[in-house]
């Protein structure tokens, strides 16, 4: 039988998930292996280097460049603290005194005669790293990460904006102060600004309009590559853009969690190593670890279409045509010929659906 | 020299996703592309070998081919006997991002621009271009800086025995920074300084604890000279010896092929060169991919390349449509859409990549994203290929130019002689008259201008083999790689829409097979079959230039193509009608005049 291979979104109601939470070298690690976390808890800390500052002492201090480690106080490598004077220079006999203060707490990196330029670092960052999942520790790698496993549900999205946050679920038209909340349509524009405003922390929709969307990030956004901006809340979207409604099966998945504490985030990656925002919650329906469908697409398999007319249409593959096909935008490709649910027959170009 | 006297070639192009294999072979003398192969590169996890990716393409080039290459040990076989193995193994690379820099100058239009374009000309992708003059914060230049993480950094700055302070306000911001390269954990990042030689002693001190120094002659060792040779040679040796040693699997391809891989751009810097000089015209050349577009031209002799980073169809699809606004996508459109759904389409797109279209109204949106990322490239392009001055690089002959504003840019569309334009949204179009048209409207070439595609991006194979063996690289190019689509004669000028722009008459073996009279707004192709040539006479009305001159004859040889012969009379700029109602006629028009779309009825609606 002839199996292809094309890409797919994970919907499952319950499975294992892994997800590594990296941590950088030096990382002070704060769980063990066979630890049971909760996805709020900290599993490591980290220090991240604190940010450089470069001052234009000699400027400052009105004197040739040349002069400045004559009027430095400190030298390369010492610690300084906020305010401290770090160079201090004196003009007409004394009368004229100036001096140049550290802006922050730091380390003097570099003193140039040539540039007449100070750079202090500042003291590092501690930040903490969340388990992100309700589950187990099960490795622990200095350097590389800590990796959690849970018996969970999980949904990929299509796109998402925003970094990570972990909040009870519920439904739109509920309180959505501190939570995230879900709609299986389209998130209106105004829809949007009012979660912004009632402080949701995220939103997970079928669609939005591109437009929409613009206006609330206030500008356009790299859809290539997202998870660090600040629209206000976090988002992912399951379907895509424009007015489509969530697909069946996922709106199922999502239904079953609501009410409980769940993990988003909306890091989207979709070049290479690609990353898709996600939905993480507490396992339910059927009991036992679901399996994954093996890779690929045979006659048989149900597939969801994702371009052209026939969008969001869930259908049966019953040929696999092993040569190219004339499609209707006038080229040739490897298609699929599909039954959809209304017993309808429609040839698909390959790349045109996900299981 | 190495591959002299191969007879039998094998040349991999490792490209970010796909590695394509081609064999050369010399048949009665004659040498000619006679087959090829391709499989995913596996530079990524979980693979982590790019040979793997190379075994594979040539696995798959051995059963295209029935020629045996992979012996039982799984290397390669050499040399050719019969139909096994091969005399000559070549190849290049952008796999795992090709080349990846960050170029740093005093001022950004005279070190910096110089750092830029020894960069981009010795393949690189430039991840971003500071300078002090530049309009950030030196905190935000910092910041920046850090999220970067380059195969190696080019700093300049200053000319001999000038400036000093920026060069040493650039060595500490980039100290500052401090970008981790891109592979090699514990592996010191390259930075090549090519400055005012009298500082080179403090930027050692300044950067040398975090960084490998490596300093080679300024590249702009006075104001109005540019000899970016040896900057460009450091960056090769650097990617050899440092980069590819570090990237999974390069090592051992490097072991593998008879001469040093080059970075693919830089191999199609090298054809290009050859082409333009052999045939003694100015080329430009354009592989448009999904999330990138490259942009090369030979004009003058002097080479330039540009990689617009986030112009392409689909990976950087809402990219370009960020870009280029609305209406500038919506007029190459034969059909009114309403905006919100063109940007829904386009952002769809964008996050579902690998979709093709499976309607002529999806397929036509994606060709519209397509002229916008070319325009905007070609913008791009020439505003980077300024030539002013003169100034000559002395070490190479490859560029020149010298700083200010306000210049005019080297490429001038009158004189190219020939556009080459290869990636899928050209190669796989399917009529050649899309791709002749989408090329046509996105350049608007002036003159007369043949227009041509690589179909499988054969360039960067003929670049590195052009270094071993020019004449079967030639012979290649000529006969199997550059296609002919159509020559465009396209008048310069304006005038009123309708109004006289030329007449023309095309012979063929003495008698006249074709003559006319066009109007300004008019498309007409004119058969001529590929490999045809005819002599064309064309008398521009006044006002209007096809190469010799406003209201002058011009009479020539002309090449045919499947699209025969395009005349394009739509001026330059093109000379789009006012509302949106007619400038959808006009398209539906002039793509039917292509041969690029049906109209079935009056209405001009299908």
């Amino acid at each position: 039988m002839i199996r292809a291979f094309s890409p797919c979104l994970t919907v499952s109601s319950r499975m294992l998930v892994r997800r590594l939470r990296p941590v950088p070298e030096g990382a002070e690690i704060l769980v063990s292996v066979g630890d049971v976390v909760e996805a709020t808890d900290p599993v490591a800390r980290v220090e991240l280097p604190g940010p450089s500052q470069i001052l234009s002492a000699a400027s400052s201090l009105g004197i040739p460049r040349k002069s400045l480690s004559e009027a430095m106080v400190v030298v390369e490598g010492d610690q300084v603290v906020a305010g401290q004077v770090i160079a201090r220079a004196s003009a007409l006999f004394g009368l004229l005194k100036s001096t140049v203060q550290a802006p922050f707490d730091g380390r003097i990196q570099s003193v140039s005669d040539v540039s007449g330029q100070v750079m202090l670092s500042a003291a590092p960052r501690p930040i903490e790293v969340s388990a992100y999942l309700d589950g187990e520790v099960r490795s622990v790698k200095g350097g590389v990460g800590v990796e959690v496993e849970a018996e969970a549900s999980l949904v990929q999205g299509i796109f998402g904006v925003g970094s990570e946050a972990i909040a009870r679920l519920v439904r739109i038209g509920d309180d959505p102060e501190g939570k995230i909340v879900i709609t299986e349509g389209r998130a209106t524009s105004e829809v949007m600004e009012r979660l912004r405003e009632t402080g949701a922390v995220g939103l997970i929709a079928g669609s939005v309009g591109g437009a929409d969307l613009v206006s609330l990030a206030g500008r356009e956004l790299n859809l290539a590559d997202t998870g660090d901006e600040d629209i206000g809340f976090t988002l992912v979207v399951t379907e895509g853009f424009g007015d489509l409604s969530m697909a069946a099966r996922t709106a199922g998945v999502l239904d079953g969690l609501v009410g409980g504490r769940v993990s988003i985030s909306g890091a989207t990656q979709v070049r290479a190593g690609v990353v898709r925002p996600e939905i993480v919650g507490r396992a339910h329906g059927s009991s036992g670890v679901e399996d994954r469908e093996e890779d690929g697409i045979a006659e048989g398999t149900t597939v969801r279409i994702i371009r052209g007319e026939a969008f969001g249409r869930i259908g049966r593959v019953t040929r696999i045509p092993e040569e190219p096909a004339s499609i209707g935008s006038g080229g040739r490709s490897l298609v699929y010929v599909v039954r959809l649910d209304d017993d309808h027959e429609i040839t698909v170009p390959r790349p045109n659906v996900e299981k | 020299m190495i591959g002299a006297d191969a007879s039998v070639i094998v040349i991999t192009d490792c490209g970010s996703t796909t590695t394509k294999a081609i064999l050369i072979e010399e048949v009665d003398g004659v040498f000619r592309q006679t087959s090829r192969g391709e499989a995913p590169t596996t530079v990524e996890t979980p693979v982590e070998d790019v040979t793997r990716g190379v075994i594979a393409a040539l696995r798959d080039l051995s059963a295209l081919s029935g020629r045996r290459i992979i012996g039982d040990n799984g290397e390669i076989i050499r040399p050719a006997s019969g139909n096994t193995g091969v005399d000559l193994y070549l190849s290049t690379s952008s796999a795992g991002g090709g080349l990846q820099m960050m170029v740093a100058g005093v001022v950004g239009s005279i070190s910096a621009r110089s750092a830029e374009r020894a960069a981009l000309g010795a393949g690189a992708i430039v991840a971003d271009v500071v300078a002090c003059d530049d309009e950030r914060s030196a905190q935000r230049r910092i910041d920046r800086l850090k999220g970067l993480r380059p195969d190696m950094v080019l700093l300049a700055g200053g000319t001999d025995g000038g400036a000093q302070v920026g060069v040493v306000e650039m060595a500490e911001m980039l100290s500052a920074a401090d970008p981790k390269p891109r592979f090699g954990k514990g592996f010191r990042l390259p930075v090549i300084f090519a400055g005012n030689r009298e500082v080179a002693d403090e930027v050692q001190r300044i950067v040398g604890g975090k960084s490998d120094l490596f300093v080679v002659d300024n590249l702009r060792p006075t104001v109005d000279e540019e000899r970016i040779g040896p900057a460009r040679e450091k960056i090769h040796d650097l990617f050899l010896d440092h980069v590819m040693q570090q990237a999974p699997g390069f090592a051992r391809l490097v072991e593998w092929t008879d001469s040093p891989v080059m970075p693919t751009p830089s191999a199609v810097g090298s054809m290009l060169r050859s082409l333009a000089d052999s045939e003694d015209i100015a080329v430009l050349c354009v592989d448009i991919g999904g999330a990138t577009t490259d942009i090369f031209s030979v004009v003058e002799g002097v080479f330039n390349r540009t990689v617009s980073a986030n112009l392409g169809v689909s990976y950087s699809a809402a990219f370009v449509l960020k870009e280029s606004g609305e209406e500038n996508l919506e007029r190459w459109l034969p059909f009114e859409m309403d905006p919100g759904r063109l940007r829904d389409e386009v952002m769809n797109k964008t996050i579902r990549p690998t979709t093709i279209p499976d309607s002529e109204e999806g397929l036509l949106v994606e060709q519209a994203l397509a002229r916008e990322a070319l325009r905007i490239s070609l913008e791009q392009h020439r505003a980077f290929a300024t030539g002013l001055k003169g100034t000559m690089d002395k070490s190479s002959g490859i560029s020149g130019f010298s700083a200010g504003s306000g210049q005019e840019s080297l490429v001038r569309m009158a004189s190219l002689g020939l556009i080459i334009g290869s990636g899928g949204v050209l190669s796989h179009a399917p009529r050649p008259a899309q791709t002749a048209a989408m090329l046509i409207d996105a350049f608007a070439p002036e003159g007369i201008t043949r227009i041509a595609k690589d179909s499988i991006f054969m360039l960067p194979h003929l670049g590195v083999l052009a270094g071993v063996n020019g004449d079967a690289a030639r012979s290649v190019l000529a006969r199997d790689c550059v296609v002919d689509l159509c020559t465009c004669v396209a008048p310069s000028g304006t005038g009123k829409p309708g109004s006289e722009c030329l007449e023309f008459t095309l012979e063929m073996d003495g008698s006249v097979v074709e003559s006319g009279r066009l109007a300004l707004g008019d498309v007409l192709v004119v058969p001529l079959a590929q490999g045809r040539e005819a002599t064309l006479t064309v008398d521009p009305k006044r006002g209007f230039d096809v190469g010799a001159g406003k209201g002058r004859r011009w009479s020539g040889p002309v090449r045919g193509g499947p699209c025969g012969l395009v005349f394009d009379c739509r001026g330059r700029p093109i000379a789009w009608p006012e509302s949106r109602t007619e400038r959808v006629a006009a398209m539906r028009r002039w793509l039917k005049a292509f041969g690029a779309i049906d109209v079935t009825d009056a209405e001009g609606t299908k």
